[in-house]
Order: structure tokens, then sequence, then C-alpha cells
């Protein structure tokens, strides 16, 4: 499948020597090690990472300096996980945030997880 | 897909609600944000201010200095509370 | 409480220079970095810099960055990479996290190298995914070699705008069109020559109008503007796009300056504000310094000579190394930056410059090199 990794460069060497691969809802992506989750995501044409709580509209990466929120995912069940400088790490699960983070981890559990009503 | 002007990315605030938020009053980046909501997302304004601040100026025919910096405070940036709290002094 | 000599927030050629600087003299210094790599934009940069000698004219931005990174490590920097600080405290504590844990450190100066953002732009349709800042799309092509998107249209066509299109075309991209709102190309003649003889179309007067698509950018509509830059109606055109790059101008990044309590002024042509500094690159809060874009939009080599300017000052405030050699590496800083800030473009940001040291001479009654207040134990520098 066609992708838009570019290994051909007038300036710059290929670098990336350790393969990996990343789950975008369920759907497996080759990548590098030391690239971004965004730049795979990127590379496979796909830029929808998320939709926003008020108007229900897609976002994807926007300042790609960790600055703005756009590019926010839900990472090995993380959400909130900004893509644009996340490096990715092999066999990482990747899925479109709906919402904030709370709508997604609900009211009784914290970002680390655990469950707050125990 | 709503053809307004999202002005206010992380909180979807338009350009029509900020300049109405304006006519109502709102004379600073404060007011707008209290108002709207607009800067009170993950960025913490750091996408929006300017251009609310120009749309202040705009409206109100004050310099756009005015409306700057706007207010700035600790935490610079989003942090989970449970690190915050935890927050050590490093080991000498 | 672990307390540095200076604690250097931002790791580009500003804070480099600076915590490089510090070190020599002989300071215990801690630079940190939100990113996972230092160098802040030098190692974006994939085009030979020009300038002098001390300049590294001919070098490429991304080698400068090694080689500042090798003199830091030399010279025992303590370097935290993925760290953002979130707060510094009147008595120069700060408070920085990983995102696994939160720590505290002091720093008996503090240089702020934080950097500049870019600004956003807003229109029907900026939102959609495929609408980015040229940064974006400059760092996802040149560190990660990924095409951001295939037929690209770049607005603005300032330095940004125009090294970045060419860098875009280099990685196999094709570049629909640079627009510009105003009537003349504003980036550097150079790139903007290579883009045209690439066949790349540059429209003047002519602004975005909206983008459309259903959940990605598919296309644009651009618009010519009048003297006002004011749309002119029935001259809006269609064109294709899968990615819109942003190149509309930089804004130093002030949170922590502003945080910490230093004072700002409005600057058209440094990028709007920016903390109030001297010549020595003292802010009007005791103890603390800027350095590069946060200082005033301008370019790595400023960035790297004004961040050794500030990392001489607060040796010599702390009473390190051999005042007289640093008084000397300052001086020759501060005439470097002087010959960087001349000619068409250079002239323009010498006087804003000076307008701003200016200011903070009149607002600082202290003067400049005096003492720094250590927790309650005043040290004469």
């Amino acid at each position: 499948m066609e992708n838009l990794y570019v290994k051909e460069h007038p300036i710059l060497a290929w670098d990336f020597d350790e393969q990996l691969t990343i789950y975008f809802e369920d759907r497996p992506l080759v990548g590098w090690k030391g690239q971004t989750i965004g730049a795979i995501l990127l590379a496979h044409g796909i830029r929808y990472y998320r939709e926003t709580q008020r108007l229900h509209e897609p976002r994807g990466i926007f300042c790609g300096i960790g600055q703005c929120s756009d590019c926010y995912m839900i990472v090995d069940g993380q959400p909130n996980v900004k893509v644009c400088t996340k490096l990715a790490h092999d066999n990482m699960h990747v899925q479109r945030q709906i919402g904030t983070a709370q709508a997604i981890l609900g009211p009784d559990k914290s970002a680390s997880g655990e469950d707050e009503t125990e | 897909m709503s053809k307004s002007v999202i002005i206010c990315r992380c909180e979807d605030v338009t350009e029509e609600e900020v300049i109405r938020a304006i006519e109502q009053g709102a004379r600073s980046l404060e007011d707008v944000k209290k108002i709207t909501r607009a800067g009170m997302g993950y960025c913490q304004g750091k996408t929006c201010r300017r251009q609310i601040a120009r749309l202040l100026a705009e409206k109100t025919g004050c310099p756009i200095e005015q409306f700057l910096p706007g207010s700035f405070r600790m935490p610079a940036g989003p942090i989970r509370l449970e690190l915050l709290a935890g927050t050590e002094e490093m080991e000498e | 409480m672990k307390t540095y000599d200076a604690v250097v927030i931002g790791a580009g050629p500003a804070g480099l220079g600076a915590a490089v600087e510090i070190a020599k003299a002989g300071g215990t210094t801690l630079l940190i970095d939100e990113n996972e790599r230092p160098g802040g934009q030098l190692f974006k940069q994939i085009h030979k810099f020009f300038g002098s000698k001390e300049h590294y004219a001919g070098t490429r931005g991304y080698e400068i960055g090694q080689m500042l990174l090798r003199e830091a490590e030399e010279a025992r920097v303590d370097i935290r990479l993925n760290t953002r600080v979130w707060g510094i405290f009147p008595d120069r504590t700060v408070v920085a996290t990983d995102d696994n844990r939160s720590f505290s450190c002091r720093g008996r100066t503090i240089i702020l190298a934080t950097g500049a953002s870019e600004n956003a732009l807003s229109f029907p349709g900026s939102t959609l995914p495929g609408v980015m800042t040229a940064g974006a799309a400059q760092t996802v092509a040149n560190l990660y070699h990924v095409l951001p998107g295939k037929r690209i249209l770049m607005v603005g066509s300032g330095n940004v705008g125009v090294i970045v299109a060419y860098q875009l075309l280099q990685a196999g991209a094709r570049i629909e069109a640079v627009i510009d709102v105003t009537d003349q190309v504003t980036g550097y003649e150079v790139h903007a020559r290579k883009i045209k003889r690439a066949g790349v179309p540059v429209l003047l007067r002519t602004t975005i109008k909206e983008a459309w698509g259903d959940k990605e950018v598919e296309g644009a509509i651009l618009h010519r503007v009048d003297d006002h830059f004011k749309p002119i109606p029935g001259t809006e055109w269609r064109i294709q796009a899968d990615t819109i790059c942003l190149a509309v101008g930089l804004t130093p990044r002030l949170e922590l300056a502003a945080i910490s309590g230093c004072a700002s002024a409005y600057n058209p042509v440094l990028g709007g504000m920016l903390p109030l500094h001297t010549t020595t690159m003292q802010t009007l809060q005791e103890g603390i310094f800027v350095a590069g874009d946060l200082a005033g939009i301008e370019e790595a080599s400023t960035a790297l000579d004004e961040g050794r300017v500030a990392g001489l000052q607060a040796a010599l405030d702390l009473g390190l190394g051999e005042t007289d050699t640093l008084e000397d590496l300052l001086r020759q800083g501060q005439e470097r930056l002087t010959s960087l800030r001349q000619g068409p473009f250079g002239e323009h940001r010498q006087r804003a410059k000076e307008c701003i040291w200016q200011l903070a001479s009149e607002r600082n009654h202290r003067p400049a090199s005096t003492i720094i207040n250590d927790g309650g134990k005043e040290r004469k520098a």
C-alpha cells in the first residue's frame, strides 16, 4: 500500500533502522523507532485524530509542537496524548478520541486508570 | 462542517461569539474568556489569544497592546493533578 | 533544595549558547527542554546558513545543533529532555515535569530561551485536518521523513513560508501555490527564486477565503485583495490541495516570562509582546535573563549570540570565571549581534531592539550587573 515515507531525499539520509508496528483502530501500520505516532499516521494518510466536544468536528495535526490540543488521541487506553510529539513504540494501540478525556474515562476513573470509587 | 470561523480551537468558540461578547461589553481577554470560554481550553489561550486581542482592538478602536499579554498563571501547560501535588525536590 | 548557578529553559540555539558560556565559566548549569531532542529549530533546518564564519556560514542548521550539543555535553551541562517547566516562583524556584514525575529546584539565575510559536489564521474550514502550521509540516518532513500531504498550499511568503515550501519540494511534495496577502514576497530572495524556478506559482495580493472538505482538507477557495487587504468580490477561484500550511508569522512564547513577573512590551517588528530586556539580556526581574526568539523574532544566529551574551552576563553577576575574559567575550558577542542586524532586513530589527533596550533601562532603576539576591544571602557580583 502506498505511503508517504520519504526514502529518497537530496540532503537527508533515511536514518531510521528499527521497524515497528502500531495499530490505529486495529489496523496495523508500519513505522520506525524514532518517529512520532503522528508522523506514522500521516505517512499512512490518516489525518483525522479526534472529534471536538462541543461542535463534534474533526481535528488533526495543527501546531506540531505540542502546544494546541488538536492532535489528542487515545494511546494504549490513555486519552489526551499529543501524537505530534509522542514517540511511537512497537505494539501501541491508537484510537480516535471522541470528546473529552473525562467523557472517555467516565466519572469514576482517574487519568492513571485507578478506580476512584474504591 | 460548519462554515463559521473558529477562533478558539480547543473550546470550539466562533468569531461571531467573540464579537458578540465584545458588543456585550467584554473589554479584555479575561472578559471574553469568562463569557465565551475562549482561552479556557487545554492550550490555555496560546493559539487564540492574539486573534482575540486583535478583535478587541478592531472593535474598540484601542491599540492591540492594551489587551496583551493578558494573564498567565501557573501551571504553564496542562499537568495531571496527582503529579502537581506530588512535586518533589530534585535530589542533590 | 538543589540549587544551580543557572537554570536554562529551552535548548535551542539561545539556550545552548547560554548554558555553554555559564558552564565554561565554572557555573553549575541545568538545561531543560520539553522536546525529546535539543537544538530547537536547528534540527529542522536542512539548508545551509549564510553569514560570517563565526556564524557557521555554509553549515547546515542541524550540524550547528550537533556541534553546540557536543560543547554543552563537554562542559558538563546537566541536560533534561522531555521535561516541561510548569512554573517559576519569586525566589527562582523552578518546577518541571516529564509527565511521570514533577520536581523542583532553584536557579541563582534563570535564562529563559523558550523561543517562539507560529501564529494561527482563522477562516471557514481552518480547523479541518490537513490545515497545519508550516513548522508542523517542516518537522514531519525533515525530522521524521514523512510527507505531510501530497498537494500543498502555502499561505505566507515570508522566510518560513518560502523555506518550508522549498524543503517540502525537496521531500517530494507538490506545492500548488505560495500565496501572500501583500504585493511582494517577503522572504529571502535566495529561497523564493528556488521555488519559482521549480515552477511553483507565487500568487501575491491573494488570500484564502475558506478551506473545503468533508472530514479533511480537499481544497481551498482563494481570492484577491485590494491595497487595504480587503477581498475583491468576484475574484474567487478554487484550487485542489490536501494540505494547507500557515506561515503567517511567529510570536514569542511569553508564558514563563510572564509567570515569573517579567514586564513586557509590544513591538510588531519583533513579533508582538516580548519581555523587556537590556543590552546584556537582563529582564526587569532580578536574576532572570532572556535570549533568542523569546526576546524578539530574529534568526538562529542572533539567538545563539544572545544566548552567549546572556550566559556571560549571568556568569559575571554570579562572580564566576575571569571578569576581564568574560567581559571581552561579552563585548564580542554584542558586536556580532550588531553586525547581524545590518542591511535591509537587519536594520528594522536593530531599531526595534534599541526601543526595547531603551524602555528596559528607563524602567530599571538598578544598574546592571549588581547584586543577585541568593535567597537571603546577598552576593556582590
